[in-house]
């Protein structure tokens, strides 16, 4: 302050009166402040200024000008032009008001007397007078922009950046809103929106579940510019519920799809005391799981392949840990997941029933913070730091069972030789290198190795890399450039010191670049558009042998190679307020490449050894085949009345990847297959129609959506498959059509002391398998129930809040048992006794159903505690259900014996401290 | 707090390990289904047909499906009758199937279903095949190896199917021609013995046995349809099989496609020697259904198909020096009964505790042993009855003393 002091002086200072009341002024200002210039003018005139310090301070603007003659108004106005200040004369007074303009004449529309206006002003921009509302509630109201007097705008865009207060994160999916609800936003992934408001005074809320809402009054007279800081709810545990979007399910384009914000699962009870965003996505109506201890997915009635797991635009192969008990993403790095079970934007393709679009959090860019949880089997810890203040930051999450050494100390000798265990670890770093550049890059790595029996060791991991650069074209385009490397890859030791000890392994490896832009080409078009292709590498297997004694005999099925590409475009238009619809299509191709042999099978004749008729050999990098798809998408949504909504949608989908999976598999051994000269891609199409109702203010949502599916070339196997290191694995495959259809109801209860959602799923799914020979034939060329046919699925997840420290949840879910081959019977045939089984999946496994309760306990809500905590204390299947996992059955001596395998077949009960810093 | 967690975890683990338990089967998922098992082949013979249904898990025997009508048509019109024999139904008389015309199977069962299979044609002309046999190591085990080859220089067969019958010599442990014969007088508690010829001679006994194993080949997809020292059946040199003479006659069926895939899935269903994962289980389609219920399952296949066959013999010595380890399949303890103890009555009446010499290892014992027939006498020495298990002493209580027509 003082260094601008000093450099202020003047060089020459003659004031001028002419006549009476028009003084001109000649003198030089250099690197002057308006505060200089105040005291100049006050000083040589008798003219007072009337302001507040403050304005003055805001406006810090340097004046560098040399008057000669100048008129007083000349130079106020030179001096108040860059600023947001606007000043008014009168006699000897100089008024500066901020932002608003003190009019000397009275508008036309709030006056009955015939003005002559000297100032033009157009009917729908009335001058706004800031005292006209301050009778209102708010103590203050923020002025945007700054008046200009012959401004003709009707409204103006109010943009900025919602941060949580105590992180300095920026925070996305935060609703911002004009308090009578016609307008609103979201805030975008950095936090950033942008909203247009009337001009004039608006009250602007803030709307979030996780944190505490904010009202501002809004003076807007230009666009400006207004940020956010906002704290998260301390009683934020009792809010239970899968969308930060109010009235979302009203409002936008797309059916089925639902936002999970890891803030908002905190309190589903778990199993071990694990946030899990995966194992909350299967509460939602239309998502299954397999069952527990199921690393596996059914989305509508699509196959456990079929969904795409994105972790920052990269493909994660296994999302679980040790079998589906956890999943392998920590939750406290995750920022959101946005599930589409239909509907898929046209950006993302490769997998035909969903898309589970993954964000991990970008790191606090002012200070550390950081949280965790301490619970008895696993533990996790997840740091945040700036790395160069407000320009770049690190996040970096780090999650391990410690039950190895408590295994390790327990008596029994088998326990001792058992193992179990995982750990992963995510690293995020983000960098603004401008406004209009950005730059994160997100590493992962997942670990998990086990052993069932004492002799087999099984052993899986997860690497992700992926580098992302978003950059700002223009005011109406974004381009995002993604480069990412995903690689998933286990193997299994089985050493019982005999001759058949093996080391088994297979391993996929993907590397993709994808560009996609974004253009917000007016209020009516919205695009989006790019291009994407990913090269795949895959190894399929290889088995060797372990150990001196071991007679296995070394086995290697060759290396496939791939390439899959996309290019894709989406137009949202709004017809109107109540009409808009989603206009996209993807084209894809896909090319199956050497080096490689493949057989060619008689034509005609099914594919099997017994009908190759020659073995093609492809060089290195030779197309084999190509495979191409046009796959539309369409969706639109009309609204009824501001409540309700009817949102309808077509969407096709192509699949060139296939997992091939045997349905009792008691291991994850399931292997990736590309498609290739005798594998044809799947594909779906999916019509869906819903009807979105909110009731009481938003509290409650109810929806009801409709589905049908018809599958294409889906795979499927013969019966007598081996799939395992088979070279000519595409004799044991099937491809077939299927169909699903389904209708889901939801119940959500937004907020109150009891809150949570009931959903109900009614839905089949059938395969139909047939053909001109007997071989091709699954239960004589019919529709058959799919191995994940459970036509009655219900779930409820309810949260009551007794005091602002405790809250008690309960979920409850149902489902039906899942079909299952039965042996039905033993015959006589050539000497020897067989077993005859039922139709395939004619049977059913018992129902499941499970329950489970929770109890939050919040640390105490001192503001000055070095973290903040809660406690969950929760049990797991509280009934104590014996739940079947799979019913399985081995053939032993001629002799057919059955096993059943159920998981956590007693209540298990859990504690876990959860802390943040 | 530590306690506690380590109890949780030791709880949680424990599921996790032991978390696959037996299940009970259910027995209400049972199905009867009529299986049918139909070769018809190329040599001029009764033909035959095995018509069975399907049994309880638990449970180890078919149930013959009987009063069935029975009777396979050629193209021509021609109808071959088959008659009930022996839990089986034969032709009335002999045929053989004959190139390019095609068959038609039709069983009526007593329940009034009928069944019809697809047209089958005869499968193209075998080939001779030969056999051999050679000294192999397999898994660390030294035995012989049986091993086929063939040739169809016309490319035409490509889908094979092997079946075998072995039969072999065995000759009788303790194979003595006295009889001893026990006359127990419940007056005087005396055991009378007295020793006679046995009119028959059980020394020596044949046993053919069949294959159980689905031995397959396919040559359809390398340049020649030859098929070269293809590994039939492997015999352990301890397996007492081939303790003396031994021989085999290996049958190669040409299978069509449907036929050959048919009992390829048989086989990979059956087998469980994948450590890795299981198969995919479900119902095998054959080619015979219910004439007017399309959706019946019927389990089996209708096969015509051309066969060759060849037989060979072979010594124990032939391959190993000596004697055979193990020269009989059954363990043959034997136990001694001391004959000169003094009369007890052992069996009193009320009874009481016997704990007399005489009734625990005397000839009252062996007469009550013989009443089981759990022992069977072959000599006499130093006042000792020296006995054995009965089928140690006269292997025609398993097997057949006729020497087989074919034998050399």
């Amino acid at each position: 302050m003082k260094k601008i002091l000093i450099l202020f002086f003047f060089v020459l200072s003659q004031v001028v009166f002419s006549q009476v009341e028009k003084p001109t002024f000649t003198v030089e200002f250099k690197d002057s402040k308006i505060s200089d210039v105040i005291k100049y003018i006050e000083s040589e005139t008798k003219y007072k200024f009337f302001y507040n310090d403050e304005w003055i301070t805001e406006n810090n603007i340097i004046i560098s000008k040399n008057y000669a003659g100048a008129s007083l108004d000349e130079i106020i106005k030179d001096t108040f032009r860059e600023t947001n200040l606007n000043f008014f004369i009168d006699s000897n007074k100089i008024i500066l008001t901020k932002n608003s303009i003190i009019y000397d004449k009275i508008p036309e529309t709030i006056t009955t007397t015939t003005t002559v206006k000297t100032e033009t002003i157009s009917n729908n921009n009335d001058p706004v007078f800031y005292q006209q509302y301050q009778n209102k509630k708010s103590s203050s109201i923020v002025l945007i922009g700054k008046e200009s007097k012959n401004s003709s705008q009707s409204s103006y865009v109010l943009s900025g950046i919602i941060k949580n207060e105590k992180t300095g994160e920026p925070i996305s999916n935060i609703v911002v809103r004009t308090s009578d609800k016609l307008k609103n936003a979201v805030t975008d992934d950095n936090g950033k929106y942008s909203i247009s408001v009337p001009a004039g005074l608006n009250e602007i809320e803030i709307v979030s579940l996780n944190y505490l809402g904010e009202f501002k009054k809004v003076m807007m007279y230009n666009h400006g510019n207004l940020n956010f800081s906002v704290t998260e709810k301390i009683n934020q545990l009792d809010e239970i519920v899968l969308t930060g979007k109010e009235k979302q399910n009203i409002n936008s384009v797309t059916s089925g799809v639902t936002t999970i914000t890891s803030e908002e699962i905190k309190n589903v009870p778990m199993v071990l005391g694990e946030r899990d965003i995966l194992k909350v996505a299967t509460i939602i109506p239309g998502i299954k799981s397999v069952g527990e201890g199921s690393s596996g997915f059914n989305v509508r009635g699509g196959k456990e392949d079929q969904n795409l797991f994105l972790l920052d635009d990269a493909v994660l192969y296994n999302p679980a840990h040790f079998f589906g008990f956890f999943s392998s993403i920590n939750a406290y790095t995750i920022k959101s997941a946005d599930i589409y079970k239909g509907s898929i934007p046209s950006q993302f393709g490769g997998r035909l029933s969903s898309v589970f679009d993954i964000s991990t959090k970008n790191g606090n860019l002012e200070k550390l913070t950081g949280e965790g949880g301490i619970g008895p089997v696993t533990s996790n810890i997840t740091v945040s730091t700036p790395v160069v203040k407000n320009k770049s930051s690190l996040l970096v999450g780090g999650r391990a069972t410690y039950s190895g050494w408590i295994l390790r100390s327990l008596k029994d000798s088998q326990l001792q030789n058992s193992k179990a265990s995982f750990y992963d670890g995510i690293a995020k770093y983000n960098h603004i290198i401008d406004d209009k550049n950005e730059l994160e890059t997100t590493l992962y790595y997942s670990d998990d190795e086990f052993s069932i029996s004492s002799d087999s060791i099984y052993h899986y991991n997860n690497t992700l890399a992926t580098v992302k650069w978003k950059h700002k074209v223009n005011d109406k385009t974004n381009f995002t450039a993604n480069l990412s490397n995903s690689q998933y890859k286990f193997d299994i030791d089985y050493n019982n010191g005999l001759s058949n000890s093996f080391k088994y392994g297979y391993k996929i490896n993907d590397s993709q670049l994808q560009l996609k832009f974004n253009t917000n080409l007016s209020e009516t078009h919205k695009f989006n558009y790019g291009i994407s292709t990913k090269h795949y590498k895959l190894d399929p297997g290889e088995i060797r042998p372990l150990g001196d004694q071991s007679l296995i005999i070394a086995k290697r099925v060759d290396r496939e190679k791939a390439l899959e590409s996309g290019i894709f475009i989406n137009d949202q238009i709004k017809v109107n307020d109540r009409f808009t619809v989603n206009v996209g299509a993807r084209y894809s191709y896909f090319v199956s490449l050497g080096e490689s042999s493949q057989n060619v099978y008689e034509n005609g004749l099914p594919i099997s050894e017994a009908t190759i008729v020659e073995t093609k050999t492809y060089k290195n990098n030779e197309t084999i085949k190509t495979y191409g798809g046009f796959e539309p998408r369409i969706s639109a949504r009309f609204k009824l009345t501001e409540d309700m909504s009817i949102k309808g949608g077509y969407d096709k989908t192509y699949q060139y990847l296939h997992l091939l999976s045997s349905n009792t598999t008691q291991s994850p051994l399931d292997t990736w297959k590309t498609s290739d000269l005798n594998v044809k891609p799947q594909s779906a199409s999916q019509y869906s129609l819903g009807f979105y109702k909110n009731f009481k203010d938003n509290i409650y949502e109810v929806s009801v959506e409709g589905y049908y599916k018809k599958l294409n070339n889906i795979l499927d196997y013969k019966v007598g498959a081996e799939l395992v290191l088979n070279t000519n694995v595409e004799t044991e495959l099937l491809q077939g059509k299927g169909k699903a259809y389904g209708v889901e109801f939801l119940l959500k209860k937004q907020s109150g002391r009891l809150n949570g959602w009931i959903g109900y799923t009614y839905s089949r799914t059938f395969i139909k398998l047939d053909g001109q020979f007997n071989e091709q034939k699954v239960n004589n060329g019919e529709y058959f129930a799919a191995n994940y046919d459970k036509p009655h699925d219900f779930s409820a997840i309810l949260n009551y809040r007794f005091t602002k420290r405790y809250s008690f949840s309960a979920n409850f879910i149902y489902q039906t048992g899942r079909p299952i081959t039965y042996p039905v019977g033993t015959y006589q045939y050539g000497n020897a006794n067989y077993t005859l089984y039922s139709d395939r999946n004619k049977f059913r496994i018992p129902d499941y159903y499970r329950m489970d309760i929770g109890l939050n306990i919040e640390g105490n809500h001192k503001l000055k505690k070095l973290a903040h905590s809660f406690w969950n204390i929760s049990i797991y299947n509280v009934l104590g259900r014996n739940n079947p996992y799979s019913v399985f059955f081995v053939t032993d001596e001629g002799k057919i014996k059955a096993y059943k395998t159920s998981i956590f077949a007693i209540p298990i009960p859990t504690i876990t401290y959860n802390f943040k810093f | 707090m530590k306690k506690f967690v380590a109890y949780i975890t030791l709880g949680l683990f424990t599921i996790f390990i032991s978390c696959t338990e037996p299940y009970a089967i259910q027995n209400n998922t049972f199905e009867d289904v009529l299986v049918i098992e139909a070769t018809v082949t190329n040599e001029l013979k009764k033909q035959e047909i095995k018509i069975t249904r399907t049994f309880q898990l638990e449970e180890k025997d078919p149930i013959f499906e009987t009063n069935a009508t029975v009777y396979i048509t050629d193209d021509l019109g021609n109808q071959f009758n088959f008659e009930e024999e022996d839990g089986k139904y034969i032709s009335e008389f002999e045929f053989h199937a004959i190139p390019s015309r095609q068959y038609q199977l039709f069983v009526n069962t007593s329940n009034g279903k009928e069944y019809t299979s697809t047209r089958e044609k005869l499968t193209t002309e075998s080939n001779p095949i030969s056999i051999a046999a050679n000294l192999k190591t397999q898994f660390g085990v030294d035995g012989v190896e049986i091993t086929v080859n063939s040739f169809d220089p016309t490319h035409s067969s490509n889908y094979y199917r092997f079946t075998y019958e072995e039969t072999y010599k065995i000759v009788t442990p303790y194979w003595t021609t006295d009889q001893l014969n026990l006359y127990y007088n419940t007056m005087t508690y005396n055991v009378t013995d007295w020793i006679t010829q046995k009119s028959f001679d059980s020394s020596v006994c044949y046993n053919t046995e069949y294959s159980k194993e689905i031995i397959q080949e396919n040559t359809s997809g390398i340049s020649e349809d030859k098929i070269t020292n293809k590994p039939i059946r492997f015999i352990p040199k301890n397996n007492s099989i081939i303790a003396y003479r031994y021989s085999i006659l290996v049958k190669q069926y040409i299978q069509s496609l449907e036929a050959y895939t048919f009992y390829k899935k048989l086989n990979d269903l059956s087998s469980t020697n994948s450590t890795l994962s299981p198969v995919q289980t479900g119902y095998i389609n054959g080619n015979i259904k219910n004439t007017a219920i399309n959706s019946e399952r019927v389990m089996g296949f209708f096969e015509v198909s051309n066969v060759s066959s060849k037989r060979i013999f072979f010594n124990y010595n032939d391959f190993f020096e000596g004697e055979s380890e193990q020269n009989y399949p059954f363990e043959c303890p034997t136990t001694l009964y001391y004959k000169f103890y003094s009369i007890t009555n052992c069996e009193p009446d009320p009874p009481e505790k016997v704990t007399h010499p005489y009734c625990e290892f005397g000839k009252y014992k062996l007469y009550k042993d013989y009443q089981y027939n759990s022992v069977i006498f072959y000599t006499f020495l130093e006042g000792y009855y020296y006995t054995t298990r009965p089928i140690c002493g006269e292997c025609n209580r398993l097997w057949s003393t006729e020497v087989p027509t074919f034998w050399e």
